[in-house]
């Protein structure tokens, strides 16, 4: 399945529209992926603008070895990881702020989790521990298989299969006898 | 949230700016490169002259004590030349001495005698023999004896002195070796060109 690679080739041969296709492939479900680390839609944009901003500065690093999609998520992710080491400095985010972050994020949500049962499994991730999160979110939110997975994770197959394991593990747990449905 | 468009106006942006950054820093670490090589080319171009100079130097040195010790020692041409040579003959009876200063023939005759010197040493050196630097040498000669004196004005103000006497070769300060016939002849002959 092409995950904007033929789009990435058009636009480097000089069609600027075809980063467009990029975006709306793709930006949304890397805002989304970054929230999770960072927890701030904010943040999370401006580190996705940054990762599709590499396709820009950096053109010939991408070699089409892997998808588009994985090739941005790994940038995504290691921004994030960026963002939050050097984040010193606890930002104290007011009242109204958190709403407004909480809208922003249900509003991203609703952009990509169309389906009901999605938005519902969504809820059960947010409480699992990290590398969970993270494996259950590429692999079921975004389709990615356990080689992409592995990739973007900096992980290996069997890693990637034994976290996902436990992730559907905990996540029926955490869904009740509706986990079975869900999953 | 922004819109896609409003994110990818951003994303231009932030591009274009980092490549300004980008070629920016390359500039200047090209500026960087170029003023170290003028830099090291400067440095090492100072460190040749100097060094070139030093040896210069010790070479200088070393053959203006070489030909204040040693008479058999070769002239070097590169930083000392000789710029005039004086004649005295003999059967002159004002002692006027004949000024030669072209290099050439000077050169030619300089050459011939400390040639001769040389081989002179050398060959006392083979037989054990000390007659070339025997202490007591009689520079006179006997009264009736053909006297020939040259003598060598250097470019660093350095003279040297030597007189032929029949046979005999004479150099200071008391050096004497005897010419063989051959050698007697060809020095008179060279002489005798200047006179």
């Amino acid at each position: 399945m092409d995950n904007g690679e033929s789009s990435y080739r058009r636009f480097l041969d000089g069609d600027e529209s075809a980063f467009d296709d990029i975006m709306k492939k793709l930006f949304r479900n890397l805002v989304f992926f970054i929230n999770r680390y960072v927890n701030d839609i904010y943040a999370a944009e401006d580190i996705a603008i940054d990762a599709f901003s590499e396709l820009i500065i950096h053109k010939h690093r991408y070699n089409f070895k892997v998808s588009l999609k994985t090739y941005l998520f790994m940038i995504g992710r290691s921004r994030a990881l960026d963002y939050i080491r050097h984040k010193k400095v606890i930002d104290l985010v007011g009242l109204s702020d958190a709403e407004a972050l909480a809208d922003e994020k249900q509003v991203l949500e609703e952009i990509i989790l169309k389906d009901e049962r999605k938005r519902t499994v969504n809820e059960a991730v947010e409480n699992l521990p990290g590398n969970m999160r993270d494996v259950i979110h590429l692999i079921y939110f975004e389709d990615m298989t356990y080689e992409e997975a592995a990739k973007v994770l900096k992980k290996n197959k069997k890693q990637i299969d034994n976290l996902l394991y436990r992730a559907k593990k905990e996540l029926r747990i955490i869904l009740g006898k509706d986990g079975d449905l869900f999953l | 949230m922004r819109e896609l468009n409003e994110c990818k106006a951003e994303i231009f942006r932030r591009s274009e700016q980092k490549i300004k950054e980008r070629k920016k820093k390359h500039m200047n670490f090209i500026a960087f490169c170029v003023i170290l090589c003028i830099s090291l080319t400067a440095l090492s171009a100072i460190d040749l002259t100097l060094l070139s100079s030093e040896k210069n130097k010790d070479t200088e040195n070393t053959h203006t004590t070489h030909y204040d010790t040693d008479i058999s020692s070769p002239l070097p041409e590169a930083t000392i030349s000789i710029v005039g040579a004086q004649i005295t003959y003999p059967h002159n009876i004002n002692n006027e001495t004949i000024t030669v200063s072209q290099q050439d023939k000077i050169y030619g005759l300089y050459r011939f005698i400390e040639d001769s010197f040389i081989s002179a040493k050398e060959d006392a050196f083979l037989s054990g023999s000390s007659e070339l630097n025997d202490e007591n040498v009689n520079c006179g000669g006997n009264g009736n004896a053909a006297r020939y004196t040259v003598r060598f004005i250097f470019s660093n103000g350095i003279e040297k002195e030597y007189m032929l006497i029949d046979d005999m070769l004479y150099g200071n300060p008391n050096n004497r070796i005897q010419l063989s016939e051959e050698q007697l002849n060809i020095l008179l002959n060279i002489l005798d060109t200047y006179q």
